[in-house]
């Protein structure tokens, strides 16, 4: 402390490096920013990591079964596991995991969540696995334990009795998983969603066009975004964009007209009168954020819904090469009796 | 129970047991006593072959003897190891250095990991800083002295001001049953009542006492008493305030508050709710925050920023 400069008149001397922070900053130093936020490529990369790691384990495993049962093996059963029980890849691992990412939340939602925490469970569960591959937790064993993480972590108490009492699970069932949940989510439960933010958005609307829009437009319009903020959190837009432009992208979407006006009120001004004390990166560049507020708008519209069919054929792809036996099992039911009854693409419950 | 003597407290409630910092081992004091008072003899217990002398048992003061050898360990260790924050020229990471390296030897010790060398460590410290140590110790002892003369002096002026205290109290409680008796032997005499009444309480007024002045007189020398004042204008006052990011928030928001135009149903209806209110709910936080987050991030080109930020690193390793 001593050799910091100190003036004489007693006032305190600034720190060495020294400067003011932006709300910005603050963001940067959020969890959010510092693990959870990627580009396209990061993202990519991480998860085809992911997935490689998990299909080396289940070829291994697959290779043991194999070679342990060699002998009673048929050449049937030989060829059908090695066409059935193949690893997912990794499009199929983010599509199971998008499709049970909207289970979490028809799920939350049927428990009359609010809607932060319906998020929150969202975001618990889409961090799992990107940590953590298909292949090696099943994404339903942990769809009761995300939501109720999600209610502690967001101050939104239930007991665990009344929780698996309402979701008719098994207490141990849900707990099993919670820890391991933690780990992989870097102890980090801190979320900053883009509802909060819609929220503020919808105030400096209101200033900034002030007498020129319908009150009562903005709170449809209000509304209608939180719907689609929801859906935008199913997307990786979370992993790509801050929180304020996501909302916005849900803005534009809902109103293309208002939102564009706002912006250009509220920031085309920066560009040229750039303030001296800030530095380039820290105002806002009208240009950059729109082109961004599009790209971001463009992934939320064009995320294709996953359909129950092939979410059902990708889970039974993860389980036959998880446990090939019951795949065995299941030709043998199969075989002997060509029953007609017995419908051929019948598909294990998922 | 003395394992040595079989004396237990049943039969002699006021048996002393004594430890030796060799091995610990509890021995009561007659035992003490008949052992070790012909010189220095091996540890009664058996399987222990430690040395002890009689001048080295003492009472335990921690019931856990684990307890009781670390903080023996510590007072040994401390003695020898005793530099302070000022020996650093405040330089914290070095004086954390330090510490930390303290507390090595502290838990070798304890521990009994490497004793011989952490013991030559120690002996070598002790010889090569021989004068520092000894300024050290002279340094505590007047630190600690100058605590106490402070501590004698806080208590003595209490106990004065406390004595002012009652005196004033007495003598006012005085002043009134005065002030009540010559009323009424005044108005014996005259007739005017109120008069009477208001001179005799404006006497009462004036009437200020010794005891208050004095009691004045303390307070002010309690206000700048010179041991406190010492104390309180330290390093403190002008060290830089802490800030987490190594910086305040930016004081400009990108945004103009205007509670007046904002038109926010829900919000609005909470606010004249009483258990909100109560509770300590106001509008302009719940505004501000939500503001606040609106711009917050706002600026961040996650995917460049994101880019860079590999780029760098990549580079360094």
């Amino acid at each position: 402390m001593s050799d910091n400069p100190q003036s004489k008149n007693g006032a305190p001397a600034k720190p060495a490096n020294y400067r003011r922070l932006t709300d910005d900053d603050l963001f940067r130093h959020s969890s959010q920013y510092r693990f959870w936020s990627f580009t396209p490529d990061q993202l990519k990369q991480k998860r085809i990591e992911v997935n490689a790691h998990a299909v080396v384990s289940v070829e291994e495993d697959l290779r043991k079964f194999i070679a342990e049962h060699r002998d009673n093996l048929s050449d049937e059963e030989l060829r059908t596991i090695e066409e059935r029980a193949v690893p997912v890849n990794m499009d199929e691992e983010v599509k199971l995991v998008n499709f049970y990412a909207k289970k979490v939340q028809a799920i939350a939602q049927r428990l009359n969540l609010p809607t932060e925490i319906v998020a929150t469970a969202i975001t618990f569960f889409r961090r799992f696995f990107l940590e953590n591959s298909v292949l090696e937790i099943e994404p339903k064993t942990i769809v009761f334990t995300t939501i109720f993480l999600a209610c502690k972590s967001e101050n939104y108490f239930i007991g665990i009795d009344s929780f698996a009492a309402k979701t008719k699970g098994s207490k141990t069932e849900i707990l099993k998983y919670e820890f391991k949940i933690l780990e992989n989510l870097k102890f980090c439960l801190m979320n900053h969603h883009p509802y909060k933010a819609l929220h503020g958005f919808f105030l400096d609307i209101q200033v900034i066009l002030h007498g020129k829009v319908d009150l009562k437009y903005m709170g449809q319009i209000y509304d209608r975004c939180k719907r689609r903020i929801t859906n935008a959190l199913l997307t990786d837009v979370v992993y790509y964009y801050a929180p304020p432009q996501i909302t916005l992208a849900a803005l534009m979407l809902e109103d293309e007209a208002l939102t564009t006006r706002y912006l250009e009120l509220k920031f085309h001004g920066n560009t040229e009168t750039e303030n001296p004390n800030q530095d380039a990166n820290v105002s806002i560049n009208f240009d950059k954020l729109i082109s961004m507020i599009n790209s971001c708008k463009d992934i939320i519209e064009n995320a294709p819904p996953v359909p129950v069919e092939e979410a059902k054929a990708i889970m039974a792809k993860v389980l036959y090469s998880r446990n090939p036996q019951v795949l065995l099992n299941k030709l043998k039911r199969k075989n002997p009796s060509e029953s007609p009854e017995d419908s051929p693409d019948k598909r294990p419950k998922t | 129970m003395c394992p040595i003597c079989k004396t237990d407290r049943y039969l002699s409630p006021d048996v002393k047991f004594l430890v030796n910092p060799e091995c610990y081992h509890k021995i009561c004091e007659s035992c003490v006593d008949r052992i070790f008072s012909l010189g220095p003899a091996q540890c009664p217990y058996k399987g222990c072959d430690k040395i002890l002398r009689k001048n080295k048992f003492k009472t335990q003061i921690f019931d856990d003897v684990g307890v009781e050898k670390e903080v023996d360990i510590r007072k040994r260790v401390f003695n020898v190891f005793n530099k302070q924050l000022d020996d650093f020229d405040g330089n914290t990471d070095e004086y954390n250095k330090y510490l930390e390296e303290v507390e090595d030897i502290v838990l070798n010790l304890d521990k009994g990991i490497d004793v011989q060398k952490t013991e030559e460590k120690l002996r070598t410290y002790e010889e090569l800083n021989k004068q520092l140590i000894m300024t050290n110790i002279e340094r505590n002892k007047q630190d600690l002295e100058s605590f106490e003369q402070r501590q004698q002096f806080e208590k003595e002026m209490k106990m004065k001001k406390r004595t002012l205290e009652r005196q004033i109290e007495e003598e006012e409680r005085m002043n009134n049953e005065w002030a009540k008796r010559e009323i009424v032997n005044r108005l014996s005499s005259a007739d005017d009542a109120t008069d009477i009444i208001e001179g005799v309480k404006n006497t009462v007024k004036l009437k200020k006492s010794s005891a208050r002045r004095k009691l004045e007189e303390l307070n002010r020398v309690l206000k700048n008493n010179p041991y406190s004042a010492a104390n309180n204008s330290g390093p403190r006052k002008d060290a830089v305030p802490f800030t987490p990011f190594n910086g305040d928030r930016d004081i400009t928001p990108k945004y103009t508050y205007d509670e007046a135009l904002y038109n926010d149903p829900f919000i609005q209806d909470l606010k004249d709710r009483k258990e909100f209110i109560a509770s300590g709910f106001r509008p302009d936080y719940v505004y501000k925050r939500v503001l606040t987050e609106a711009f917050m991030g706002l600026g961040c080109v996650l995917s460049d920023e994101l880019q860079a930020s590999q780029m760098a690193t990549s580079q360094t390793s």
